[in-house]
């Protein structure tokens, strides 16, 4: 029985939800790394509310960043060592499909936490309360970016020994607009300035993407496992 | 003399232009010299290679 | 390797992106009220930095965003736009400007080509031998060349050009400033075309010169920088400035160029370095001209792009210099990136019989 490519995507899906439900310190780890990291900000920079507030957008986006990092590992690590990720590649169904898949599970898992738990933190920071929206807004479209980018990169250096390293300097030059972008939307936001266009670029950003990075992640994999 | 020396002193500014010029005619410099030297190198590695091997035979 | 793209998937793709246009269109002044009116003049401003890829993004402005802004004027500072948009007559030179480029790019190929038909041409370049022996005959022209114009274009400009009103001498660091940065990006545009005809036919001569172009836009891109604060110790006042844009999108590309070359090295096999390669070069091709777009949007300390044929904005005896300086740095990276690849192709042919006699003449 051929099965489309739609039922495919979502049994990829449930079946990496399903793992991550099983091992849940994958998901709590980059949380956890998120919440020490902005709590290292008032106990180093000051803690004075008033800088707290004009760095907080800064901070969160940071971490949001390099919690991303740090989760972007698993996302085909496990696949590639137990083979998997070969049997990804060799299915009927169109790779960049499947790695779109991929790429949605882990946002789930890593990206959608992080959007709830931000405005907690951004409250610990005193960010002002009109920046709220422009802080979810940025976060909700500017995640999926982070795990669609990060995605050619982990494709990238799979096949490496030590792709760790390589890893965050392959990517992060790749992050900077939508850091510039979302922290710049939230400062606009907190100057009570119209900030829609720096989310609407951002959000540019995100579909360009999210239509183009699961094609050069396909490409990637099959060249990291040829 | 005195134009040599007016035209080196650039009006106060000598130290940021000649600077500049100084580091960008390094790193052109620089950027000419490694690939011959790179090739130099590697023709003369090959070249050990195969007089060995010769003088195995 | 064989990339399969599903066309549903690639028809879902181009209709997102038509949305997302329609989306934008009533938005192309995103920070307005953030930034002060005349910065949105820059936004029409003539651009003659880019290479071919300028002439393209100057076409798109002068025909959508201009009619979009026409709309309304009263925001902008109208002095300054009359300044910006050229007078009809210095177009000519523009153009001509362009038709300079495209020569030096005829010249080069029908040098290449004047030994052997085009046809042949093409297919013995494809032999990496040929090409090893042909660009011998190339590296001495082109040196010479490039000597020649760099030796003009510096007495040019550092004896006969006139002192800047307001920069005093600091200003002729832009004989090396604007030539270095314009080649840098210029070059990451080869880069990527290399990159994609290498990832797409395989042909092996276009991946040896993404890969030797990277060092060298790197570099490249390392002097603008470098100059570029320099001179902004002159003017500004500041040698660094984290919150300029334009400083950071230029640091970006040079992080660019680097985690390129740290890709490349960092896999063992060649072929297999150069795909990944090309893939993370046509990625991160994506990136830059958002980064670089992004500039006209913010507010920067960095002046205007210089209209090197208007008059008013620049003394014809300043851009004589400029664009000879422009020309002595395409033949410089020319003939640096032909060295590079010769020194690529011995490693890369290094088992071959060719290259062992080779060797041994040497």
């Amino acid at each position: 029985m051929k099965k489309s490519a739609a039922t495919a995507f979502s049994a990829l899906v449930r079946r990496d939800l399903l793992l991550a439900y099983r091992y849940r310190a994958e998901i709590v780890n980059p949380l956890l790394y998120f919440v020490i990291i902005v709590s290292l900000y008032p106990l180093s920079v000051s803690s004075e509310p008033k800088v707290l507030a004009t760095i907080a957008s800064g901070v969160i986006w940071v971490a949001a960043l390099l919690s991303a990092l740090l989760s972007l590992d698993s996302m085909f690590r496990s696949d590639y060592e137990d083979g998997t990720l070969e049997q990804i590649l060799m299915s009927p169904h169109p790779t960049a499909v499947l790695v779109l898949a991929k790429v949605t599970a882990h946002w789930i898992t890593t990206g959608l936490p992080l959007v709830v738990i931000a405005p907690l933190l951004a409250l610990s920071l005193h960010l002002d309360a009109a920046a709220f929206p422009a802080l979810l807004l940025s976060l909700l479209i500017g995640t999926p970016a982070l795990s669609l980018l990060g995605a050619i990169g982990i494709a990238l250096t799979v096949g490496l020994r030590r792709g760790g390293l390589l890893l965050a300097i392959l990517i992060l030059p790749l992050y900077v607009p939508i850091l510039v972008l979302s922290s710049t939307a939230i400062q606009l936001a907190a100057e009570k300035v119209p900030y829609s266009g720096p989310l609407l670029m951002l959000g540019a950003l995100s579909v360009l993407a999210l239509t183009l990075a699961p094609l050069a992640t396909a490409a990637a994999l099959r060249i990291s496992l040829r | 003399m005195k134009t040599l020396i007016d035209f080196f002193y650039m009006g106060g500014d000598w130290g940021y232009v000649w600077s500049a010029y100084s580091i960008t005619a390094i790193f052109m410099l620089a950027n000419m010299l490694l690939p011959l030297r790179r090739r130099r190198k590697l023709l003369a590695q090959i070249k050990r290679k195969v007089d060995k091997g010769k003088n195995r035979k | 390797m064989k990339i399969r793209i599903n066309f549903n998937y690639f028809l879902l793709s181009l209709g997102c992106l038509l949305l997302l246009s329609l989306l934008l269109a009533p938005h192309t002044q995103p920070l307005q009220g953030a930034i002060p009116p005349e910065t949105n003049a820059k936004a029409i401003g003539y651009q003659t930095e880019f290479g071919p890829i300028g002439t393209g993004i100057t076409v798109f402005k002068r025909r959508v965003l201009n009619s979009r802004f026409s709309s309304d004027t009263t925001l902008l500072n109208k002095e300054k736009v009359e300044q910006m948009i050229q007078p009809k007559g210095t177009r000519r030179f523009d153009r001509n400007f362009w038709l300079a480029e495209l020569l030096f790019i005829v010249l080069i190929a029908y040098g290449f080509g004047r030994y052997d038909s085009i046809t042949g041409f093409i297919k013995k370049t494809g032999s990496l031998k040929y090409t090893y022996h042909l660009s011998a005959r190339f590296i001495p022209w082109l040196t010479a060349i490039a000597v020649l114009l760099l030796l003009i274009g510096l007495v040019d400009g550092l004896v006969f050009a006139p002192i800047d009103a307001k920069q005093k001498d600091a200003y002729r660091i832009i004989f090396i400033h604007v030539p270095a940065s314009s080649i840098s990006l210029q070059l990451y545009v080869f880069m990527a075309l290399m990159a994609a005809i290498g990832l797409i036919w395989h042909i092996k001569i276009a991946e040896i010169l993404a890969a030797a172009a990277a060092p060298l836009g790197a570099a490249l891109t390392a002097i603008s920088l470098i100059t570029g604060s320099i001179w902004g110790g002159g003017t500004w006042n500041t040698f660094w400035e984290w919150g300029d844009p334009r400083m950071m999108s230029v640091l970006i590309l040079l992080f660019i160029y680097l985690s390129i070359m740290g890709l490349n090295s960092a896999i063992e096999d060649r072929r297999t370095a150069a795909s990944a390669t090309a893939i993370l070069t046509l990625s991160a091709l994506v990136i830059i001209p958002f980064v670089i777009l992004s500039v006209n949007y913010f507010n920067t300390l960095h002046q205007a792009q210089t209209q090197i044929f208007n008059k008013n904005s620049m003394d014809p005896r300043m851009a004589r210099p400029l664009v000879i300086m422009i020309f002595a740095f395409m033949f410089y990276t020319a003939a640096t990136l032909l060295m590079r690849v010769r020194a690529e192709i011995i490693h890369s042919e290094r088992n071959t019989q060719w290259v062992s006699e080779e060797a041994a003449g040497s």
